[in-house]
């Protein structure tokens, strides 16, 4: 009798045991399966709205140039949920802010988890063979916002008429390569703002990258 | 005790895995929305502004792929529903709406003395277009979960903003 019970008592502390061990691995299990899947739905918004970035430009014309006063997201639905409407434009090709304006308005919802890597805005003169330095050597426009979540390399012409130059991408058309608009943004997915930190602790940064080849009649 | 707990661990990264395949296409299909729609602009020739009609039957079918047993339909009213909830009450459980909605610049006029033109400002920006896609998509969440939608549903809330195309040089 003594010893069927505590054969009983055995195997009930046994199941206990196993229950603790069991449900934290579970559970971290799936907090890191969600926490990928985040992760690549983040991505994808990323691609998408660089990607309509960098076409944007070339709703506005090679020469338009912004004025003074002028700055990100005249229309409040491109920047609702972030810092784009800060971004004071003056004096960069009008392209430059259709980008911006373009990513901020669609880089929505995931806001509160991402932690940007703020750029210059508008560049010019990036090339694909400098690989090793940051949008091909690409340099700031002057007066281009310093702090943005988008950097886009375009190409202008300036009212005085000065030529700035696109970024060149040397894998299209070798070895000369094609003047494109190249948009770039770059962020690091922050999971301790959201219940998944509780068993998630990887950071990683997502980095989204778009080039837009301008339309055959600019060619 | 383990084995209710493994098939709602199991279960939950089921539907993770799923709503990583419906957002995915959720995202390809508002992109590809939003370049429709700013394609689509008004022209100086008269041609119709974007319509949810016409987005949404060209995204459809991408949707649908994706989107199991979720309906698909185009937002009825002109100003575009402002949460997840408003579709449910206007279009039933388990259905997503596409919503276009485009923002005219104010129209140029004549500056005033010492001002510059184009007056007012930014009267010479190319319209933007943005394409909505709300609603609640089919889910295996149950009831009382605490995701804003009812039972075997998650809410869904998508948008793209970017300028219509226009001709420029």
């Amino acid at each position: 009798m003594t010893c069927r019970r505590g054969r009983r008592a055995h195997s009930s502390a046994q199941a206990v045991l196993e229950t603790a061990l069991v449900i934290p691995i579970l559970l971290l299990l799936v907090c890191n399966f969600i926490a990928v899947m985040l992760q690549v739905a983040v991505q994808q918004q990323m691609d998408s709205a660089t990607a309509l970035a960098a076409e944007s430009r070339f709703q506005a014309t090679q020469e338009a140039f912004d004025a003074a006063n002028s700055r990100c997201c005249p229309d409040p639905r491109c920047c609702a949920h972030g810092s784009g409407a800060a971004l004071l434009t003056a004096g960069i090709p009008t392209g430059c802010r259709y980008a911006a304006e373009s990513f901020y308005g669609s880089m929505r919802g995931y806001a509160p988890m991402l932690l940007w890597q703020t750029a210059p805005l508008c560049l010019s003169g990036g090339d694909s063979a400098r690989g090793g330095s940051a949008l091909g050597g690409a340099t700031p426009y002057p007066g281009s916002p310093a702090q943005s979540e988008v950097s886009c390399v375009v190409g202008a012409t300036s009212p005085a008429g000065i030529v700035f130059a696109g970024y060149v991408d040397r894998a299209l058309n070798p070895p000369r390569g094609l003047s494109v608009v190249m948009c770039q943004a770059t962020a690091t997915l922050d999971f301790s703002k959201t219940p998944l930190a509780w068993g998630v602790f990887w950071r990683p940064t997502l980095s989204a990258h778009a080039e837009a080849l301008p339309p055959p009649f600019r060619q | 005790m383990v084995a209710p707990l493994f098939f709602v661990c199991f279960l939950a990264a089921i539907d993770a895995g799923l709503w990583a395949v419906e957002n995915g296409a959720e995202v390809a299909a508002v992109e590809q929305g939003a370049r429709l729609a700013a394609a689509a602009g008004p022209s100086p020739l008269g041609a119709p502004p974007p319509d949810s009609r016409s987005v949404t039957a060209a995204v459809a079918p991408r949707l649908r792929q994706a989107l199991f047993a979720t309906k698909i339909a185009a937002w009825p009213a002109a100003s575009c529903p402002a949460s997840p909830a408003q579709v449910e009450a206007a279009l039933g459980a388990r259905t997503v709406a596409v919503c276009v909605d485009e923002h005219a610049p104010p129209p140029c006029v004549q500056p005033p003395a010492a001002l510059a033109s184009p007056y007012p400002q930014y009267c010479d920006d190319s319209p933007t277009v943005s394409v909505l896609l709300i609603g609640h998509v089919a889910s295996l969440v149950p009831p009382g979960f605490g995701l804003g939608g009812s039972g075997g549903e998650i809410p869904a809330e998508l948008s793209v903003t970017t300028h219509t195309l226009r001709f420029a040089p």
